[in-house]
């Protein structure tokens, strides 16, 4: 009996220090973590970094930043050793962070409405919200995979129609025809 | 006896290679459906994603990347200043007011576009939206049609019209302020000219502005509205690029294709 308690214990443990999502409940977590965000950058008199890690200690988790930062190196992720990839991903990490912190800056008093979900594929779902400003309505789609973990992960984030590592895609392809990946990771 | 005791063993040895082999072939299974999936998977994020064409079609490269850093220089040397000073003197409802009253001036690009895409309900509700806003919403200053929720606003342009029917976007134009475009875009920009309530060099047209530089007063009045309303986007935006004009001409063309799609 003892024995059962004792692994009920560990898969309850492990079933909390799992924080990625399930395909089940992608939606209400996401809408849970949005509220969260909002509510951290409601607050007054809190310094940017403070905020900053109060948001990404939500998003790390459902964030899959070596898939975005291998799908944005396209074809020359393939031709890269192990210590650029490492480098390479952990640059653009910091980059996307910086990126995502500064539009945060921007932030006022916008509401966000989760709409719907659609499973395009086996392991692709996109989750679509809606951004609504003051005379504006912007959408943002939230794309994720599933890893061989079978947990959902964020990919790439599209907004208004932009896809966020597309657009990091071209721009490094374009880059890194007359650049090497040291400069890029420079750069970044 | 020996003998059943032998061909039992036998047959045990036996099921027991035979389960080890299946369950290594199961095994083996499961690895080259793994490795399948693996490159399934690249491959599908592969699809989803295009690189940078060396081909790219761009003729105009060397203009428009003189024309980008022309039009960064005006906005962020008069352009953003001036929205900032009318931001500070302006009360944001009178620019909401403002930004309402524009967007439902340019009901008839929006209801003849969406017609042209045979997209018949939505121009049904765009018509409804602008009697709603122009009556009760005191000539569009107001925006009650968004509250009630039945008369979204679909924005479509001759652009996207074009789009619709196929029409390729074509290669790459940077209009001076008015920022990236293509050849289709800049078609649909001038035809969408004529029926925009807001513009007019004409006198006998029956418009707001009736010569050009009321029509440009307007404009001018609209941009830097919608500016001061956007406060800080251009600039934050820049940031995230490695090389500007590459970087906005192809957000541009995914959100126009997004817009056309739509």
């Amino acid at each position: 009996m003892k024995q059962i308690y004792a692994i009920i214990l560990i898969l309850l443990t492990l079933g909390l220090n799992l924080n990625a999502i399930e395909e089940n409940n992608i939606k209400s977590v996401m809408s849970k973590k949005v509220d969260n965000i909002l509510q951290i950058m409601q607050q007054k008199g809190v310094s940017k970094s403070t905020t900053a890690k109060q948001v990404f200690l939500l998003l790390d988790s459902v964030f899959d930043y070596k898939t975005m930062a291998k799908i944005s190196l396209g074809k020359q992720w393939k031709r890269i050793n192990k210590k650029e990839k490492e480098k390479f991903t952990k640059a653009f990490e910091k980059k996307l962070k910086y990126s995502y912190m500064d539009k945060l800056e921007l932030y006022t008093d916008e509401k966000v409405l989760i709409k719907k979900l659609i499973k395009s594929k086996k392991n692709r779902i996109q989750l679509y919200s809606d951004l609504l400003g003051k005379t504006q309505k912007f959408e943002i789609i939230y794309k994720f995979h599933r890893n061989k973990k079978n947990d959902w992960l964020i990919y790439d984030i599209k907004i208004i129609g932009v896809s966020i590592i597309q657009t990091y895609r071209k721009e490094f392809s374009s880059y890194l025809q007359n650049h090497s990946i040291d400069s890029l990771i420079n750069s970044l | 006896m020996k003998a059943i005791i032998t061909a039992v063993l036998t047959l045990l040895l036996f099921t027991a290679c035979s389960q080890k082999s299946t369950l290594e072939k199961q095994q083996t299974v499961l690895l080259i459906e793994e490795k399948q999936n693996k490159t399934l998977e690249e491959e599908s994020f592969d699809d989803e994603f295009s690189e940078e064409k060396t081909q790219d079609l761009d003729p105009l490269e060397y203009y428009n990347r003189a024309m980008t850093n022309f039009n960064d220089v005006v906005y962020t040397y008069a352009l953003i200043p001036a929205a900032n000073v009318y931001k500070k003197t302006i009360h944001e409802e009178v620019q909401i007011s403002i930004s309402n009253f524009f967007t439902n001036l340019m009901f008839p690009i929006r209801f003849v576009n969406n017609i042209l895409q045979l997209k018949f309900q939505e121009a049904g509700e765009e018509t409804g939206r602008f009697l709603l806003n122009t009556t009760i919403g005191f000539f569009g200053f107001f925006d009650p049609a968004t509250e009630t929720k039945d008369f979204p606003l679909h924005k479509e342009d001759f652009g996207q019209t074009l789009g619709y029917w196929g029409v390729g976007p074509g290669f790459h134009i940077v209009l001076p302020i008015f920022g990236p475009s293509n050849v289709r875009d800049l078609l649909g920009f001038t035809l969408d000219g004529y029926i925009d309530p807001g513009f007019s060099t004409d006198k006998r047209d029956l418009k707001l502005p009736n010569n050009l530089e009321k029509s440009l007063a307007l404009k001018t009045l609209a941009t830097i509205n919608q500016n001061a309303l956007n406060n800080g986007q251009y600039e934050n935006l820049k940031k995230d690029a490695l090389d500007l004009y590459p970087f906005l001409k192809n957000i541009y063309e995914q959100k126009r294709l997004h817009e056309i799609k739509e």
